[in-house]
This record gives structure tokens, sequence and C-alpha cells, in this order.
């Protein structure tokens, strides 16, 4: 193996370790970190340290002062939050399409939503062609936050960015977009340097 | 979660909570509370070690469990229900910290608590300067790599992220807390130089 070639070895084994320490890495994973450990000494000490870590994380993590489960008193509080089956309207595109017509009359309609929602069939509002809506992206950075900055002005360059401490918020206007285009979408962000993640968070109808 | 060498158990476990689930989507309230029990302690600790806060820890128990009961429909019986519910707990925690920073410190003192306790609470110490430094990504990386034990792919799903940056995050946290806690590189004088 070159110079080049040890080097990226170097890197993706340095990379692993956290989980070989916790031991969930694939075999042929763990065939290829224990190789390079016998000839590579800042990994064994890199291996050491995390092994430290995990001890003491774990120790620290079991300290045995949880509460009592205070199922009774949870159940309880279920009372006003009945499962959410599917509603009735959930296959019926005309009442859908009649809600959003109402919504976009009488103005502006905001959806926030606290997390990503894990079915996409509730994530889109409408799929009505030629209606702009303004999209509400969270986009979480990794790398050099400025650098991703200018990245994402240059591929959006009529989107607005807010900026926080935080996450950004990035608002796009554009033709309402299905669940899977949208998706495509983030995933394109997402492909920027130094964009760590990108998810839609809110939904916006312009008034007609 | 946790070690795939623990295969057959593991999944015979996976699949009793997916059933479990299952019966909660039917508004089974005995079903929920089996899951409560189950994932209390885990999630607890989970936040609690996020928030330092056991009124705060409590409510996020309460809160992930109360979005299980409200959204189980939204289970894909593809994953596992362990990176499903700590999927919740992450957001509800991430929330959580961008509204506040919480500092309570537990009224626990050292001589009050038993020998076993002891060494736990005294790393907790070492160990709490360290992580405190840490971005809160990082920190909730650490959590569910090495108290949670999950593997990579599972981080990513539940943080939302790419395996790439999942392992590219625990890099760092670990340059950081080498940096943070330089007696990380030489444990045996830890308690001397901490």
């Amino acid at each position: 193996m070159n110079q080049a070639g040890r080097a990226r070895d170097h890197r993706a084994v340095e990379l692993l370790l956290p989980w070989y320490v916790n031991e969930t890495l694939e075999e042929h994973e763990v065939q290829s970190v224990e190789a390079h450990l016998q000839h590579c000494a800042d990994c064994r000490n890199a291996l050491r340290e995390l092994n430290a870590l995990s001890g003491a994380i774990k120790r620290t993590s079991a300290t045995p002062l949880v509460p009592d489960a205070p199922v009774d008193a949870f159940l309880k509080s279920l009372d006003e939050a009945q499962p959410q089956r599917r509603p009735a309207w959930y296959n019926n595109w005309s009442a859908i399409a009649a809600s959003l017509l109402a919504l976009v009359a009488a103005g502006v309609l905001y959806v926030a939503l606290d997390r990503p929602i894990a079915n996409p069939d509730f994530r889109t509002v409408t799929q009505a062609e030629g209606v702009q809506i303004s999209y509400v992206f969270e986009v979480e950075y990794s790398g050099d936050v400025e650098q991703s900055r200018r990245a994402l002005a240059e591929t959006l360059p009529g989107a607005m960015l807010m900026q926080s401490s935080g996450e950004d918020r990035i608002i796009v206007t554009m033709d309402s977009r299905t669940v899977s285009e949208l998706d495509a979408f983030a995933a394109s962000l997402q492909r920027i340097d130094g964009i760590a993640r990108v998810a839609l968070v809110g939904v916006q109808l312009p008034v007609d | 979660m946790t070690n795939r060498r623990l295969d057959r158990t593991q999944h015979d476990s996976d699949a009793d909570e997916a059933g479990l689930l299952r019966e909660v989507v039917e508004g089974d309230r005995d079903a929920l509370a089996a899951l409560y029990r189950l994932y209390h302690t885990p999630l607890f600790r989970f936040a609690f070690r996020l928030t330092n806060s056991y009124g705060t820890a409590e409510e996020l128990v309460n809160d992930v469990m109360l979005a299980v009961w409200k959204n189980a429909h939204q289970f894909r019986h593809g994953s596992k229900v362990s990176t499903w519910i700590f999927g919740i707990a992450y957001r509800q925690c991430m929330s959580c910290l961008r509204r506040k920073r919480v500092t309570i410190v537990p009224d626990v003192r050292i001589d009050q608590i038993a020998d076993s306790a002891r060494d736990a609470i005294e790393d907790s110490q070492w160990i709490e300067r360290g992580l405190a430094e840490l971005p809160d990504e990082q920190r909730v990386s650490m959590l569910l790599v090495f108290y949670l034990g999950c593997s990579y792919g599972e981080v990513a799903e539940i943080t939302g992220c790419k395996e790439a940056t999942v392992k590219t995050r625990m890099f760092h946290a670990r340059r950081k807390l080498r940096s943070n806690l330089p007696s990380l590189a030489d444990p045996v004088n830890r308690e001397v130089k901490s």
C-alpha cells in the first residue's frame, strides 16, 4: 500500500474506532480495524482514550438514581391524548383540495413542525400544480459555516437565509412539490460541503 | 440497539416490542404501559445526561411516551422500535436544549451514597467537565454510542444525519475531549490531575 493508501486506511479506521469499542461493527470492519491497530500507535492510543471514555460514560449513566417509573400517573394523563389513527379524509384528495382552498382564501397557513415527521405521506400539504409555496428548511452544518452559507446562497439565489447560533433556517419559494421531490431537494442541499442535515420544518402558503 | 453479537435475544426482543406497538395503535393502554416500563430507565438516563435536571428528564420521558402513544401508527416496521423511540427522544431533547440550557445539579452528596455508586460519581465529576464543553450534537453522539451502544447506522437514523457525519462528529468529539481533559490520554493519573 502506498502512502496515500495508508493515510486513507488510517482515516477510515480512526473513524470506526468508537464502534469497535461498543462492538457494533460488522465482522469485515472488525478485521480491518484489528489489522490496522497492529501497526498504528496513534490508533492504539485513540482506542485507549475511547475505552476510558466509554467506561466513564457507562458508569456515570448507570448511576442508580432513577425514580420509579410513574406508569399510573402517566396513563392517567393520556385521557386527553388518544392515539391518532389515519384520519378519514386521508385518502380523499378532493376533501384535501377543498380544505386547502379554504385555507388559502383565508390567508396564510403556516405549518410549523417540531420535528421531522416519520411518515412522509403526512409531510406534504398539497400536490396541486402551479401553486407557489414557501418551504422552510432547517440547516445544520458540520464544516465551515460561513463557507457553507455562501454555497447555499449561490445554489439558491432567491432563497431567504435566517441565521442563528444553532441551526439556520432557509425559506425557499417554489412550485408545490411532492414528498419525494422535497426529500430529493433536501438531499441535494445535503450534498453541499459542510452541510450535515437539511430537514423540512414548515410550509407556508401565500395569499392568493 | 446494542451489541450485534447478542443477535438472537435482541431479535426476539425487537419483535416483542414491535408487537406492543401494534397493540398501542389499537389503543391498548396495557401495551403502552409495558413499553413505558421497558423504556423509562434508559430514556430517563439519556434525558438526564443531556439536561442535567431530574424534573426535565421526567417531563421528557413522558413527552416521548406520549408521542409514542399518539404516533405509533407512523412506526415503520422495517426499523427497530428502540431506534424509533430514541429518535423521538433525540428530537425532544434537542428541542428542549435549544429552548433553555438547564443547569440544575442533582442534590446528592458523595458521602450519602453507597460505595458502589461512589466511583460513578467520581467518574461523573471528571467526565461531566469534558462533556459539558462539547456541542450538543457531539454530546448526544457520545451518549448514543457509549451509553446506548448504537451502531453508526442507528445513530444516523436517530439523529437524521448521514453516516459520514456521525463518524466525523465522534472523531471531533474525542479530539475536543482530549483537549479539554488532558488526563484522558493518561487515565492512570486522572485523579491526581483532575
